[in-house]
């Protein structure tokens, strides 16, 4: 390519009729409907709890907490996959919510342990929850990559770091409804500590999702 | 300051035109984003001939991605971005190369020299890196010299489809021949 003045004609030529992406906030009411209605399948595939927390009140606040979590990460995916909208830094918010998650299981653990005692706090077994979680983000991550890829992704890493979130959140959901063990510890080492490895991992192997995007 | 933002608007306008297919616009739009992305890019970068590659990266990222544009957004920060990114890309990938790039600075040059021409292994090893498709094209457009034109339309792509295929093989082949330096 030599001469930029043919370049300028060939795309020229090329220019068909485009439709603009939709604004962010726009896709995350659409797209966060569709996962939540995953989120919803997938809880009937894998089966409600039985058993109801006592202080079911505390564990509804987790949900909304995680629910924030989700939109916001995929809020900030669809900002991400639009140029200029790095300013803003929005992975900022989906990290607040995670930092949030935490400080509202540590605050959980701290009452509990203070008011009932260890044995509330440290029932820990329940690993299948982090492989049901790691199963059940692949198609939401999947298909919030797969439509960032077709804006332009600014940001890789944290553009990774949003998507993989987003999936994992919304797949949390689902796994909150259908995980018996109502304990701080299990929600922390099993829902939180997952999602969290999975988002980091996202932002670290985000070159791979993104390579051919640009 | 004024002018900045009364060309920005203007730009975005131009932007509007070329989403709904408004050709000759498109190619004023195109030309004096040549300008400004020469000024932003002679800010960062001494070599000339890096500047003139970049500016025509940048026009192929706009061009593929002049959808992500939504009408009412600053379109300075939106062109700038992917001007910076595409910075960002050419500073690592010639972080990669080392200083030797500069010894290889144009693969065309490089392909014409005498002791390149006779080392036809290299090549042959460079070449069988590269995806089929780009092989294809690459083989088309350099090696039997036809033009972009002919071999869009022998393919059944895109113009635009084949430069920017053929750029992707001759950055890899670059990288590749540097390495095997």
């Amino acid at each position: 390519m030599n001469n930029t003045s043919d370049l300028i004609g060939s795309l020229v030529n090329d220019l068909k009729p485009v439709k603009p992406v939709s604004p962010p906030a726009r896709s995350t009411l659409l797209w966060g409907t569709g996962c939540v209605a995953f989120s919803l399948v997938s809880l009937y595939a894998i089966g409600l709890s039985e058993r109801v927390p006592s202080d079911i009140t505390y564990w509804l606040g987790e949900t909304v907490l995680i629910l924030g979590l989700a939109f916001s990460a995929l809020w900030a995916s669809f900002s991400l996959s639009i140029p200029g909208s790095e300013v803003f830094r929005p992975w900022r918010i989906p990290a607040l919510f995670f930092v949030a998650w935490f400080a509202y299981l540590a605050f959980g653990f701290a009452y509990n342990f203070h008011t009932h005692g260890a044995s509330s706090v440290g029932q820990v077994e329940g690993s299948e929850c982090a492989i049901i979680l790691g199963s059940l983000l692949v198609f939401p991550a999947m298909a919030v990559i797969g439509l960032m890829r077709k804006g332009f992704t600014s940001v890789r890493s944290w553009a990774g770091f949003a998507a993989i979130t987003a999936g994992a959140a919304f797949a949390t959901i689902a796994v909150e409804f259908h995980c018996p063990t109502h304990t701080i510890v299990h929600h922390v080492a099993y829902h939180l500590a997952p999602a969290a490895v999975f988002a980091v991992a996202g932002y670290f192997l985000a070159n791979k999702f993104f390579s051919s995007a640009r | 300051m004024v002018d900045e933002a009364d060309r920005e608007t203007r730009w975005a306008e131009m932007m509007i035109a070329a989403q709904k297919g408004d050709s000759a616009v498109y190619g004023e739009l195109l030309q004096e984003l040549t300008a400004a992305l020469r000024g932003y890019y002679r800010r960062r970068l001494s070599s000339q001939s890096e500047l003139e590659d970049l500016v025509q990266e940048t026009l192929m990222s706009l061009h593929r991605g002049r959808h992500t544009y939504i009408p009412g957004r600053p379109f300075g920060a939106w062109l700038y971005s992917i001007a910076r990114n595409r910075l960002v890309d050419h500073l690592r990938a010639s972080k990669r190369r080392g200083s030797d790039h500069a010894q290889v600075d144009d693969l065309v040059d490089f392909l014409e020299a005498p002791e390149a021409m006779a080392d036809t292994s290299r090549l042959r090893d460079a070449l069988a890196i590269l995806p089929e498709k780009q092989r294809t094209i690459f083989g088309l457009l350099q090696i039997q010299g036809l033009p972009i034109r002919s071999v869009a339309a022998q393919l059944g792509l895109s113009e635009s489809d084949v430069k920017v295929t053929a750029h992707r093989a001759q950055k890899a082949l670059r990288a590749k021949l540097l390495a095997t330096e």
